[in-house]
């Protein structure tokens, strides 16, 4: 999928074309979800801020004024919306708690134990452990594949934030692997 | 051996996960590149950066998106379209006119009332020509998508779950074609309240449709 095309898109939704947004729905929904589940404590919830998101496309993408990518716009709708879900419900889960459960740590399971030992199940542990500033800043970055100007927009940060930010949240995942028993010898 | 200082090493350690993701612009991609090659402290973090960036996007991966949310998003838009078109003006044609003959009776430039005054003999009998063919269009009614004929009293109103395979433009062809309307709906199942004119063999026509539909419930 090319930026040019997600512009065209988008254009012709501004027309009212409903495949239009139906492409672009098939595009970045689940992208979308993954955004606004850092924000929300439960799938449900995210499930209808994420297509909360494509309404307000269908409505008002006359709105886009091309600054920045469609995805990054999109992005940023999300995170209004979600934050105001948030700001409504209260309180704050500043874990992930639920994705913490789905990899809880079971010393007697000895599947766990194995699991436990492959570095990779280790870091997303620590991860889902993170704050969720220093996770949302982590998969904008490695998931999203966003650059430092789109993560600052979508944040709405300035750039400096985000690489400092950024900077914090990659030593804070060193020191939950470092509490697991894990030295990465970094920072 | 490496030849960067700490404040270089520093700040081009800020740059690796950009570096990683392949979004850095060329000038520093290019000081990165050079810096990773000659100093083995930055180069062992680029790999923890790469291990991190791996893992989060398997993590990501691993969620699970409801199979539910495309399906609700479907009606949401569906619904989103019937409210948009039952605001606009029922007789907009109409008014149009009427607007136009207002615009031209009340323009913004005042020199125009000059013109208006000079027309007035003139736009009178227009006015009074176009009251008349507005009131013989008052009968004219809005109609909505689901069909020039509307829905009448005697609706049938079914519950129905969507195939998940349907085009939204098949679901929504198909109402059109059969003055259907979605009413209510997704339920928390995924369920569908729709209203149908009243004819025989309605539930068993949906029900054959299953292209369309993959459960049809009567509902009244």
């Amino acid at each position: 999928m090319s930026e040019d095309d997600d512009q065209h898109q988008l254009l012709k939704v501004a027309q009212g074309d409903r495949q239009a947004i139906g492409v672009l729905y098939q595009r970045y929904h689940k992208r979308v979800f993954h955004f606004v589940r850092r924000f929300v404590s439960d799938a449900a919830a995210a499930e209808d801020l994420t297509n909360d998101v494509f309404i307000e496309v269908w409505q008002k993408a006359s709105s886009y004024e091309g600054r920045s990518k469609v995805s990054s716009w999109l992005l940023g709708i999300a995170r209004y919306k979600a934050l105001s879900e948030v700001r409504k419900k209260k309180p704050v889960h500043s874990k992930s708690d639920q994705i913490l459960e789905t990899l809880e740590d079971d010393a007697d399971d000895p599947e766990m134990v194995t699991q436990k030992r492959d570095k990779g199940a280790a870091i997303k542990r620590c991860i889902a452990s993170l704050s969720r500033d220093h996770r949302v800043i982590l998969e904008l970055i490695y998931y999203h594949e966003k650059s430092i100007e789109e993560v600052a927009e979508i944040l709405d940060i300035p750039k400096n934030t985000v690489k400092t930010r950024t900077f914090h949240a990659r030593k804070q995942l060193s020191a939950e692997m470092t509490k697991q028993g894990l030295d990465r010898g970094w920072p | 051996m490496s030849t960067l200082s700490e404040t270089e090493r520093q700040e081009l350690s800020l740059l690796l996960p950009w570096y990683a993701n392949g979004t850095l612009d060329s000038k520093d991609s290019r000081k990165v590149e050079a810096a990773l090659a000659k100093d083995d402290e930055l180069a062992r973090e680029f790999d923890l950066v790469l291990e991190d960036q791996a893992a989060a996007v398997e993590l990501v991966s691993e969620e699970e998106v409801p199979i539910s949310m495309a399906e609700r998003f479907k009606a949401q838009l569906h619904a989103e379209q019937i409210k948009a078109q039952e605001i606009q003006p029922p007789r907009a044609s109409q008014e149009g006119a009427v607007d136009r003959l207002l615009a031209l009776l009340f323009p913004a430039r005042p020199r125009a009332y000059a013109f208006v005054a000079a027309m007035a003999l003139v736009l009178v009998p227009v006015i009074a020509l176009v009251s008349f063919n507005a009131g013989t269009q008052q009968t004219t009614q809005y109609h909505t998508a689901s069909g020039p004929g509307g829905i009448a009293a005697d609706a049938t109103r079914v519950l129905v779950q969507f195939n998940s395979a349907a085009a939204w433009t098949d679901i929504d062809a198909y109402l059109k074609e059969n003055s259907g309307q979605v009413v209510n709906g997704p339920t928390a199942d995924g369920f569908y309240e729709l209203k149908f004119q009243s004819q025989d063999g309605l539930i068993e026509e949906l029900s054959a449709k299953r292209d369309v539909f993959e459960f049809v419930l009567p509902v009244n």
